[in-house]
């Protein structure tokens, strides 16, 4: 832990001296230094703008991400178990997958108006069908033997779902959350610079329209902190014990 | 108790019947039968897990308790074997009695990974007992141990069988010392279409 630690701290650090590096030889401010985007970064968060914008985005990303999930497991799961559910799912699917994030984005911007639900909406509508696919795959291998003993010792609906089924999905919800967060939170930016007036997209659009570079990194790397941020604080631990079953001690023979 | 009058049961190609039995409260019966004969198929039908076969089977009270030791031990990995067993219907005050039952000591708290095979059998037996069954279905209990693990969970299985007389029992295995040693009558599953008739259980099992 302390030692991945260490790597991480020490693969930033290279970077970022190369990043320091390469900027001071150009000189040019369409690549600025690190020591300037953190300057803009430390202005915008005394400012307050920096964190009403991330919490701004935040919020978008926290529904998206919830109703995605929520939707994307229950049609997966559906369709993982059910043939004539995924007969009639998979079509719908592969047009969604193949559906450009940005026409989504434009067609319900346009039928709905610039508001806060369109955008939302099609973030959701975006992610579902990836998470569907995710949890579909893990539906379709759940263990038949296991199930028969459930069935046998007459398990009720609450314990197959929480003793059964979410153990056996476990590692694909944890993959669709993963992808999930990475491509959630990219697409709302998308949503904000079209047709927002808060957040992280629509303060990358104010600089993008100034060419200030600065501005554009220091927002950016804001939030992917916040995102590493999630991702240690929050999936990591909820790994580590979901999988404790497998890395108790080794197996005792009597 | 159960009556089973199976017609025919079929994957791809015909597997089991016509076979007909009845089984009676207290009950011990064995089904004897080489590897692919169709003895766990055979089971799942008796347990009420498969209803795609042609012929009938019939309980005599709905709430007919049946456990099924199945031929893995089917533990769910993800948790304890106290939870194991609670999950499946055991009270949590009465977990530590039911693996003392099966000669186990010390595991409750532990997964079913960090056991060995003969541990998690008697598990899985501990489970099937702790429900309080009419009917026990036991699939291969002593395949794939070594002889003398083997033979210990022989002698619990009678001692256990024993202590509960009115308690019935379909026992299928391949070896027929299995069946000799826990059971009092037997049918044998020959892989071809006869079936032979033994004429211990003549009155409790008849094959045609
Ligand atoms: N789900 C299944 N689908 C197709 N064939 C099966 C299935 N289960 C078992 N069989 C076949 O049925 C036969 C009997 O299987 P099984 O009841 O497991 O035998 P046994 O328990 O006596 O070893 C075998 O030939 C096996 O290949
Ligand atoms: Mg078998």
């Amino acid at each position: 832990m302390i030692s991945r630690l260490r790597d991480y701290l020490l693969v930033i650090a290279i970077l970022g001296v190369a990043w320091q590096l390469i900027a001071a030889w150009l000189n040019d401010p369409l690549l600025p230094a690190p020591g300037q985007v953190l300057a803009v970064l430390g202005s915008e968060l005394e400012r307050g703008a920096l964190l009403h914008h991330l919490l701004v985005t935040l919020r978008r990303v926290a529904i998206a991400f919830l109703f995605a999930m929520l939707l994307g497991t229950l049609l997966g799961w559906y369709m993982g178990r059910y043939r004539q559910a995924n007969r009639w799912g998979d079509p719908l699917l592969v047009l969604f997958l193949n559906l450009p994030a940005l026409v989504l984005i434009i067609l319900l911007y346009v039928w709905m108006g610039l508001v806060e639900s369109a955008a939302v909406l099609a973030v959701i509508l975006n992610k579902v069908p990836n998470v569907a696919v995710t949890i579909r795959e893990g539906a379709r291998s759940l263990d038949p033997q296991l199930e028969q003993m459930a069935q046998a010792y007459r398990f009720n609906l609450r314990r197959r779902v929480l003793d059964l089924w979410l153990p056996q999905l476990f590692p694909y919800l944890m993959g669709a959350m993963r992808s999930g967060l990475a491509l959630i939170w990219k697409i709302v930016l998308v949503v904000e610079l079209l047709g927002r007036s808060d957040g992280i997209g629509f303060q990358l659009h104010q600089a993008f329209q100034i060419f200030d570079v600065a501005a554009i990194l220091a927002y950016s790397f804001s939030f992917i902190l916040v995102v590493q941020l999630i991702e240690w604080l929050l999936l990591q631990p909820l790994e580590r014990s979901a999988r404790r079953w497998q890395t108790e001690e080794e197996p005792r023979h009597a | 108790m159960l009556e089973l009058k199976l017609e025919s049961k079929a994957y791809d190609r015909r597997v089991l019947g016509p076979l007909e039995f009845r089984i009676e409260p207290g009950q011990r019966l064995a089904l004897v039968g080489p590897s692919g004969c169709g003895k766990t198929t055979l089971l799942n039908i008796i347990a009420g897990l498969d209803s795609d076969y042609t012929g009938t089977r019939r309980v005599q009270r709905e709430d007919l308790l049946i456990a099924y030791m199945f031929q893995e031990p089917r533990l769910l990995p993800w948790r304890t074997v106290a939870q194991n067993l609670v999950l499946a219907g055991t009270g949590e005050a009465s977990v530590d009695a039911a693996l003392a039952e099966v000669g186990l000591h010390d595991v409750a708290h532990l997964y079913p990974r960090q056991l060995s095979l003969g541990m998690a059998r008697r598990v899985a037996l501990a489970r099937a007992l702790a429900i309080k069954p009419d009917l026990l279905l036991l699939d291969e209990p002593l395949v794939s141990l070594d002889p003398p693990t083997a033979g210990q969970l022989r002698q619990l299985l009678k001692a256990l069988l024993a202590e509960r007389p009115w308690l019935s029992m379909v026992l299928v295995s391949h070896d027929p010392v299995d069946a000799q040693e826990l059971a009092d009558s037997w049918l044998s599953l020959e892989p071809k279409n006869e079936r032979v008739l033994l004429p211990s259980e003549e009155k409790t099992a008849s094959a045609g």
